[in-house]
This record gives C-alpha cells, sequence and structure tokens, in this order.
C-alpha cells in the first residue's frame, strides 16, 4: 500500500514538472540555421570569382565566406543566449540609471546615428559604418532591433491608445527620430524601419479604417512627390520604367538577365556567369538573381517557401506569446523579415524601383546578419515562456 | 501595497489582424515567384543570348600579355609586342552634324598615316552604314607609326577643352592589340611552335599554352545607392615566360649544316637532335623541314604557287600537318646498327656475355629460313664485344642477343624506352613499334639486334643512348627549363627527371670504352674532331616497303667528351640522294663537322694535346 503511493505521487510530480516545463521553439532554430547555411553557401558562389581575382581580397576565394561565417557564428551565439534571457527583462529598469531596458536600447541606438553622421567611414559614398577597432558595424541594423523593441514597449504601455489616430501618430513621433537619422544617410533602411513600425501599429490597432485612409494618403503624397520630381529620385523611377533603355538601368537589367536566363532549373549551383563581374557585387542585394541564375525558379520558389516557413513559426509565436509584449515583438520581428524579403525579389525583379535592401540571412553583411540572428534570439526566448501542456 | 496588474494579452482582434497580415506577405511572394515565372517565360531566350553575348564582349575589354619564349642563354624566341589596327566608322565620318569633326579627322589621319584620299573616301562612302571598318594596310603598326595620330589626337582634345568651337577627331580611333612576334624566323620552329588566334599550336606554344595564356582584365562600372557610375578594373594578368632548353646558337648551326647538307648533296630527310646526357635537356632539334613561325601557313617552300591553287582545302591541311611535323619525335623509322651497342650492353649487364666472350664472324649466317650477313659480307673472323661495335659486326650481334634471349631482350626494349612514348613535352609524339615477348622468335631476335624490323624514333634512340653513356640513368627527355612569371620569378623548374636506371654503372663506363674505340679506330673514324675524344656508332638501315629497295637510312649517334659526357648527338640522313647510300660515311663526317662548331659553344673544350 505504502509503496504504491509513493509511485503515485512520484508520478504526480514528473506530470507537474512536464506540465511547468518551458516550451522552446526548435523548429524555427532548426530552420534559421538552415536559412543561414544555405545563405553561406550562395555567398561563396557568387563571391568566389570577385574574391579570387582581385588583389583587394588577397585572391582569396573563400575571403567572403570565411568573413560571413565567423559573423554567423558569433550571430547564432548570440541568438542561443538571448534565447535563453527572458524577454521581459526589456520592461525592467535599469540598476542605476533607472529607465527601462527597452527605453535605454532606443537611446542608444538613437546616439549611434548621430555619432555616425559625424564619424562614420564613408565607404561607396555613404556614411553607414562605424569603426571600432578592428570591428565595423552599421548603426542602421542595431536601429531596426531598438525600433522593434521600442514600438512593442510603447504599445505595451498604453494597448487602448492604438485604436485612434492618436495613438498612432504618439508611436511615430518616438520613431521619427531613429527613422530620420537613418534617413539622412540610407533612405531604403528607413522606409524598411517606418513600414516595421506600422506594421506593429497596424496588428495592434482595433480600428483600421484609419490606416486604410493613411495608406492612400501616403500613396498621392509620394506619387506626388515622384511627379514634380526630386532629383535622382525621379530618376530612379525612369529607370524602373525603362531598364532595357535606360543607360542607367545596367545592374537592374544585368540581375534580370541572370533570373531569365537561369530558366525552371537553373545552369547549376556555382555556374552562374552573371557572378562574373557583370552583376556588380553579386553577392550582397543582388544575391537572389544569382540564386534564380544557378537554381532557377525552383530554387527561388524553395527559398520563398524557407522563409514563408520562417514566417509562420514567427507567426506561431506570436500567436501563443504569454503577454502582449512578447507578441508585439514577434510581430515586429515578422514584419521586419517580410518587409526586407518582400522588398529585395521586388527590386531585383524590377517590380519596384531600385533601393538597396539585403535579402535577411543571405546577402552578404555581418552586422545585418548578426542582428536578424539576434531577434531571432528574442523570438526564441519568447517561445520560451510559453507554458507548455 | 502594491497591486498586481492583471497581464496584457494579444486579443483576438489582434490575432486575426496578424493573420490577414500573414495571407497579404503569402500572396505578395506568391506574386513575386509570378514575375519571376513571366520573366523567365518571356525573356529566357532572349536574355540568355544576352548573357552569353555580353560575356565574350565584356571579357575583351583589358587585353592580357602572353608569354615569352626564351632559350636558354634568355635569347628572345617568341614575344608579344602590341601593335594598333587603325578603324574608322563610316556612319559617324558622314554624319551631318559632325562635318567639322570628321573633315578634321580625315585630314588628320591622311597626314599623319600617308592613307590616299581619295581612296578612303572611296571606302568611307562604299559603306556609309558602317560603324566599324579596318583599314586594311593599316594593320598591326607599331607604337612609333601611330604615335604622331595620338598625339594630334590629344593637343585636338586639350584645345577643344578649352575652346569648344576647334574640332576633335572622331569615327577614326586605334584599337591594340597583342601581334606574336618571332625574332628568329624559321629557328627551332618545331620546337617553338606558334599561335593561333589565342591558343599555341605546335611546339612550346601548344604544350605550354596554359601556362602562357594570361587572363583577360575587365572593366566594367556599376551604380551606388545615389546612381553614380563606379568604375571597377579588373587588370589582366599577363601569361607566365618559358625558358627552353634550346641554345639558339646551336640550334642555329645544327640547321645551317642541315640547310648545306641538303644543297650540297641532297636527302629525303635530314634530322639532328642534340642533348646533355646529364639531365634531359635537348639543346638543339631540328630537321631539314622548317617553316618561318612568322608565317607558318604558307607552303611555298614545298610547292610552287600554281600547285597551291589547285589543291583543295583537305589537301592543304594535309601539306600544312606535313610541314609542321616534328620528324625527331613524330617519324619513326628502323635505326639500323646504332641499335647495337644497346644490345650489347643489355647482355654485359644480364652476363650473358662478358668483354673477353668471344664469337666468330664468317661473314653470313643462316637464321631460320633467310640468310642474314655482314655489311658487304665482310668477314670479321673472332670478335668480342668490343669489336662487335667497333666493326658494326651484325652477325656477333646476332649471337649476344641470342645469348641474351627473348625474355631478357623484351625486357630491355621497354627499360629503354623503345615501344613507348618518352613523354618529352611537346605533343604528337610518336611510339614506335616494336617485337613483343611471343614474336620475338629467333629471326626477329637476329634483325632486331642490329636495329632493323623494329621503328623507333628519334627522340627514344637519344634519350636511351643517354642512359647508356651517362651511368645508366634514363632521363626525360625535355625542351622547356623553366617557366617564370611576370615578376621573374621562377613558377616551375625542370630540373632534369630521372626516370629509371636502364644498365649499370659498369656496363655504362664499357660502353663509353667501346664507342670511343669505335670513333678511334672503327668505322666511325670520318666522325673524330680535331682535339675532342669522341665516342659513337655508325648506323646503315635498309628501308623496308614498296618503293624502298636500295634506300638507306645512314645515321651516327655519339657523345663527347668520353670520360665524362658532356653532350649527346644523333644525326640522320634518310635516302641521301646518291648513287650508293649504304655508306654511314655521310652521316659520321656530318656529324663531325656539326660537333665541330657546337661544342665550344656548349662549353666543351678539346685538349690541345690530342690535337694533331
Amino acid at each position: 500500500m505504502a509503496r504504491a503511493v509513493t509511485e503515485r505521487a512520484k508520478r504526480a510530480r514528473k506530470q507537474e514538472k512536464l506540465r511547468s516545463h518551458n516550451y522552446y521553439d526548435y523548429s524555427l532554430l532548426i530552420l534559421v540555421m538552415f536559412i543561414v547555411a544555405f545563405g553561406l553557401v550562395m555567398i561563396y558562389s557568387s563571391s568566389s570569382y570577385t574574391a579570387q581575382t582581385s588583389s583587394r581580397y588577397n585572391n582569396d576565394a573563400a575571403f567572403f565566406l570565411k568573413r560571413q561565417a565567423a559573423c554567423a557564428i558569433i550571430g547564432i551565439i548570440t541568438m542561443l543566449v538571448i534565447s535563453k534571457i527572458n524577454y521581459r527583462l526589456l520592461l525592467r529598469r535599469m540598476p542605476v540609471i533607472r529607465i527601462t531596458y527597452a527605453s535605454f536600447l532606443y537611446i542608444v541606438a538613437c546616439i549611434l546615428q548621430i555619432v555616425v553622421l559625424f564619424a562614420g567611414v564613408n565607404l561607396n559614398g555613404a556614411k553607414r559604418w562605424l569603426k571600432i577597432g578592428p570591428l565595423q558595424l552599421q548603426p542602421s541594423e542595431i536601429t531596426k532591433v531598438a525600433v522593434i523593441v521600442f514600438t512593442a514597449y510603447i504599445i505595451y504601455l498604453a494597448p487602448r491608445m492604438m485604436d485612434t489616430a492618436r495613438g498612432y501618430i504618439k508611436v511615430m513621433i518616438f520613431m521619427a527620430v531613429p527613422i530620420a537619422l537613418v534617413g539622412k544617410e540610407n533612405m531604403s533602411t528607413a522606409i524598411v524601419l517606418f513600414l516595421v513600425a506600422t506594421g506593429v501599429c497596424f496588428v495592434a490597432s482595433r480600428r483600421k479604417l484609419f490606416y486604410v485612409g493613411a495608406f492612400v494618403a501616403g500613396t498621392l503624397l509620394g506619387g506626388l512627390y515622384i511627379i514634380l520630381g526630386a532629383g535622382f529620385r525621379a530618376e530612379r523611377i525612369n529607370i524602373w520604367l525603362n531598364v532595357e533603355t535606360h543607360e542607367m538601368g545596367f545592374q537592374i537589367l544585368q540581375g534580370l538577365y541572370a533570373i531569365a536566363s537561369g530558366g525552371l532549373f537553373g545552369t547549376g549551383l556555382g555556374e552562374s556567369m552573371q557572378k562574373l563581374g557583370f552583376i556588380p557585387e553579386s553577392y550582397n542585394d543582388m544575391i537572389f538573381s544569382i540564386v534564380c541564375e544557378e537554381l532557377g525558379l525552383c530554387g527561388a520558389i524553395i527559398v520563398v517557401l524557407l522563409f514563408i516557413m520562417l514566417l509562420w513559426r514567427i507567426f506561431t509565436v506570436a500567436i501563443n506569446a504569454p503577454d502582449l509584449f512578447g507578441s508585439l515583438l514577434c510581430v515586429g520581428v515578422l514584419a521586419h523579415i517580410a518587409v526586407q524579403v518582400i522588398i529585395n525579389i521586388a527590386v531585383v525583379t524590377n517590380s519596384i524601383p531600385s533601393t538597396g535592401i539585403p535579402l535577411p540571412f543571405i546577402s552578404y553583411g555581418g552586422t545585418s546578419v548578426v542582428i536578424l540572428l539576434a531577434e531571432m534570439g528574442m523570438v526564441l526566448s519568447v517561445s520560451n515562456q510559453i507554458k507548455g501542456y | 501595497m502594491r497591486r498586481r496588474r492583471p497581464v496584457k494579452k494579444f486579443s483576438l482582434k489582434m490575432k486575426k489582424t496578424l493573420i490577414a497580415v500573414m495571407v497579404a506577405v503569402v500572396i505578395i511572394f506568391i506574386a513575386l515567384l509570378i514575375r519571376i515565372f513571366y520573366l523567365i517565360e518571356t525573356d529566357n531566350d532572349n536574355y540568355t543570348k544576352k548573357v552569353l553575348s555580353q560575356q565574350t564582349y565584356v571579357s575583351s575589354n583589358i587585353l592580357y600579355k602572353r608569354g615569352e619564349i626564351r632559350d636558354r642563354n634568355g635569347t628572345v624566341m617568341a614575344i608579344s609586342v602590341k601593335v594598333y589596327d587603325l578603324v574608322i566608322s563610316p556612319k559617324t565620318l558622314l554624319d551631318e552634324d559632325n562635318k567639322a569633326n570628321s573633315e578634321f579627322s580625315i585630314q588628320t589621319a591622311v597626314s599623319c598615316f600617308g592613307l590616299d584620299r581619295t581612296e578612303l573616301e572611296q571606302l568611307i562612302n562604299s559603306k556609309p552604314d558602317s560603324q566599324y571598318q579596318v583599314i586594311a594596310d593599316k594593320k598591326g603598326m607599331t607604337l612609333d607609326e601611330v604615335s604622331r595620330f595620338e598625339e594630334a589626337r590629344e593637343t585636338a582634345k586639350e584645345e577643344a577643352r578649352k575652346d569648344d568651337t576647334k574640332p576633335v577627331i572622331s569615327g577614326i580611333w586605334l584599337e591594340e592589340r597583342y601581334a606574336r612576334k618571332y625574332p628568329m624566323g624559321e629557328t627551332a620552329c618545331n620546337i617553338i611552335g606558334f599561335v593561333d588566334g589565342d591558343h599555341g599550336n605546335n611546339g612550346i606554344e601548344e604544350y605550354y599554352n596554359t601556362e602562357l595564356t594570361g587572363s583577360y582584365g575587365r572593366e566594367y562600372g556599376y551604380f551606388d545607392s545615389e546612381l553614380n557610375l563606379q568604375r571597377t578594373v579588373m587588370p589582366a594578368v599577363d601569361g607566365n615566360n618559358i625558358v627552353s632548353t634550346i641554345d639558339a646558337n646551336v640550334q642555329r648551326i645544327v640547321e645551317n649544316q642541315i640547310d648545306k647538307l641538303k644543297t650540297d648533296m641532297g636527302a629525303e630527310n635530314i634530322a639532328v637532335m642534340v642533348m646533355d646526357p646529364n639531365n634531359g635537356e635537348i639543346l638543339a632539334m631540328s630537321s631539314d623541314t622548317r617553316y618561318d613561325l612568322n608565317n607558318p601557313r604558307n607552303l611555298s617552300a614545298m610547292f610552287t604557287e600554281s600547285e597551291i591553287e589547285k589543291m583543295s582545302d583537305e589537301e592543304k591541311a594535309t601539306a600544312l600537318n606535313e610541314l609542321w611535323k616534328t620528324f625527331s619525335i613524330s617519324h619513326t623509322y628502323e635505326p639500323g646498327s646504332t641499335f647495337k651497342p644497346f644490345v650489347v650492353a643489355a647482355a654485359l649487364d644480364e652476363a650473358t656475355t662478358n668483354p673477353n666472350t668471344t664469337y666468330v664472324c664468317n661473314g653470313k649466317t643462316q637464321v631460320g629460313e633467310y640468310e642474314i650477313g655482314c655489311a658487304n659480307r665482310i668477314v670479321h673472323g673472332i670478335v668480342t664485344p668490343k669489336t662487335i661495335l667497333m666493326e658494326s659486326c651484325n652477325l656477333g650481334a646476332i649471337q649476344v642477343a641470342a645469348g641474351l634471349g627473348r625474355k631478357q631482350f623484351y625486357r630491355y626494349m621497354n627499360l629503354y624506352g623503345f615501344g613507348q612514348r618518352t613523354g618529352i613535352d611537346l605533343n604528337r609524339e610518336e611510339k614506335g613499334i616494336i617485337h613483343d615477348e611471343n614474336s620475338l622468335n629467333t629471326v626477329e631476335l637476329a634483325t632486331s639486334s642490329f636495329g632493323q624490323t623494329q621503328n623507333v624514333t628519334m627522340v627514344q634512340m637519344l634519350s636511351a643512348f643517354c642512359s647508356l653513356i651517362n651511368g645508366g640513368k634514363y632521363y626525360e627527355p625535355h625542351v622547356v627549363k623553366e617557366i617564370i612569371n611576370e615578376q621573374n620569378a621562377v613558377v616551375k623548374s625542370e630540373r632534369g627527371k630521372l626516370v629509371k636506371q636502364t644498365i649499370t654503372e659498369h656496363t655504362s663506363s664499357l660502353i663509353r670504352d667501346y664507342l670511343k674505340e669505335t670513333v678511334s679506330s672503327g668505322t666511325a673514324v670520318p666522325a673524330q674532331v680535331k682535339g675532342y675524344d669522341i665516342g659513337g656508332k655508325t648506323g646503315t638501315a635498309e628501308k623496308h616497303g614498296a618503293d624502298a629497295e636500295g634506300n638507306y637510312i645512314v645515321s651516327f649517334i655519339g657523345f663527347a667528351p668520353t670520360d665524362v659526357p658532356q653532350v649527346a648527338i644523333y644525326v640522320l640522313i634518310d635516302q641521301p640522294a646518291v648513287e650508293d647510300q649504304s655508306h654511314s660515311t655521310y652521316a659520321t663526317e656530318f656529324a663531325s663537322k656539326i660537333m665541330k662548331k657546337i661544342l665550344p659553344f656548349l662549353g666543351v673544350y678539346g685538349d690541345t694535346k690530342s690535337a694533331e
């Protein structure tokens, strides 16, 4: 008898333990790692020729691969560490300065953006990089995280406010600072930031009519801006519409050549011809055109499917998050990835005027991949707070 | 007291919105994929062609320089030099809006290049829509020839910058390219080879094409985020330079001697090879069939003009291949008595004979159903291995080979590399034909012992011969010594590849001694050179075949000096144009003349004491 009782007690304890066991989205983790690995393969394929033939890169075919792989490893470690820290820490106040971590992140991002305007390294005619010792980083990437976190934070503080236009405007007043600072040097990233913040607000709001109105107004204003013509941005529209004949359509046209010549199944991994100097820096923003050339439409579909699966996992975490803040964080990350993928593919296929946005996880760029992985760490952290049954 | 606030949750409404957002995202993704599909559908063929066409267009932007070929002393034998072609665009020149410029351009071109103005205008008017016409007689100009025009162009440009009413040169320009030049013409043509387009043909140009070829550079532009044009230049990489083992002086002497003999006596073929027996380096290699590397398709040396006109393309190709053939590596023949040292060395090595073994020669013998005799039925009487070589006694050689047996004989044939390619770094090497072990019956063994019924190439003979005299070391014959890159650093160096040991040191020293005696008091006496110790063996081979009756190949294979050989030489005269061909004297005398001239060049100096 006594033995049976202890048995039952043991079992109950075990079950209790199981019930309280926290969830962790391993599918998301594995999916992210897979996409990063795929990205490394494509970076090697598209950059090896350039790296090999240029003494600037020590004629080392794996030059870009090595650097990106190092960043990916740092990013994955960052992701794993963040995923084990409770995201609610962001809501707590810091020890000495008595502000929340979320606000602190926001302030740091703004300061970094100001610093880069004055002390930034000039690369390809734009001051976007900060040099700290041997490290080079792009503060605009950090700003992306700050915008996601801070938007979620403001909305979390007063969710009902979002039901009116005033709430959205209030959020946007906060966001205007980093967006304007980024936009000074890098318009396309500013657009991404704007869309991410708006996306989170849109999801959090119960009244959608305002957003529809804002969308229509925005389109009209944008159209007007283009028609009244501000220098090179009007030029971009021209290039977009006449890519084959416009003399400045070179880069995009070369990308289109790559996509169309790939056909359904592509020329085979490593067999791209367009990467041989025709698509400049093909391992960067234009990498998707190399994916299309080498792996064909099938490869493109698989890449898009991978992203849909990734977004689906983030979506699931958002729906099941234990609180509103967690959900909104996930929505922010989801919006960030979705916006970048859409803009990148749309530019490469000449569906919209050219603007430089990297393809998440796949394009070459150290800061970008580390930050994206950190964001995935945040989502994993949210998933880790879901109580499993 | 603190009041615990209720947990704020993600509301149902928000969840619905998020689902809607997800659906929208997926729809946009699908739309983008459809866009890709549409691009592929409509532009696949068109754009694929563009990808392929621009590949060659942009790739040829910056030229690379093909590597030089030099002889062992640094004499340039093949070099790429920049030349200029004059190109005009009749369309631009006829353009009404461009009239002042056109007039100025034509005037400048006429005065700088000495063109005929009416002819030029005729050309312009005959092709008014063309944008690219190369002026035929202004192709391949040197820098000196074009510098005046370039200066005029620059000055005009400079002046137009200050005053834009001044005309500039447009519609006429110079295009640069590299032209391959061979400063020594036909010297060593078979070893150097020539270039067809981008690819080497024959000789080093062909065999080492990848080394000599560089890679094209590119210049391309792209737009940064502010849409400024960024120019990136990927410089061209020049090809590597090649240092040949050939000594151009020796090569030239050899060729002159061949030409002299060809006119004085005449023969079907005359060929000479000179090699360094200590590392397999070929110092000279030539035959009487040569062509000018600067004009390799000129058949006029072989045919008259009317004959060439009558030829079909196919016949021309055959004739050219015949002209470009490298006799020493592609021609196979029966070597004759120069083969005897190989047989004697093998037998000595296997101890089936020794220096004191005696054989009896009575002029002729019955082998199977054939009667075989020594040359002119001379009866040599009692012979030893030494006298077999000295007197070139066939019957003695037959007995030595019989003693050696078919198994060992065949083994040594392989060891010497007969019936196999030597691996010389030139294309189109022939293997020759030897008897395999099973068909080496008494008759074949007998005839093979004095170098008949087996086919060899000159390079096989001389490479194997080097091993007979240098202590048994078989080096792979080669014509390239070093590969040097643009910065003059050695990329690859060929120090002589030791392939195998054919015979022992001791046997080799015996052979050296026998061959020395052969020259000093045997059949090869005419090969002597005053002041030098020469060793060697003669050969007189009967040619076989339908109309080869009474035709002979006479040859001499030898070396100097006899104690430590520095130079090995092989001369061969195929069907000397004389009444009675079967005298090796033609070859031995010829070899003597050549050696007398080349030995000092090769640093082999005569012993004054032995000079008479």
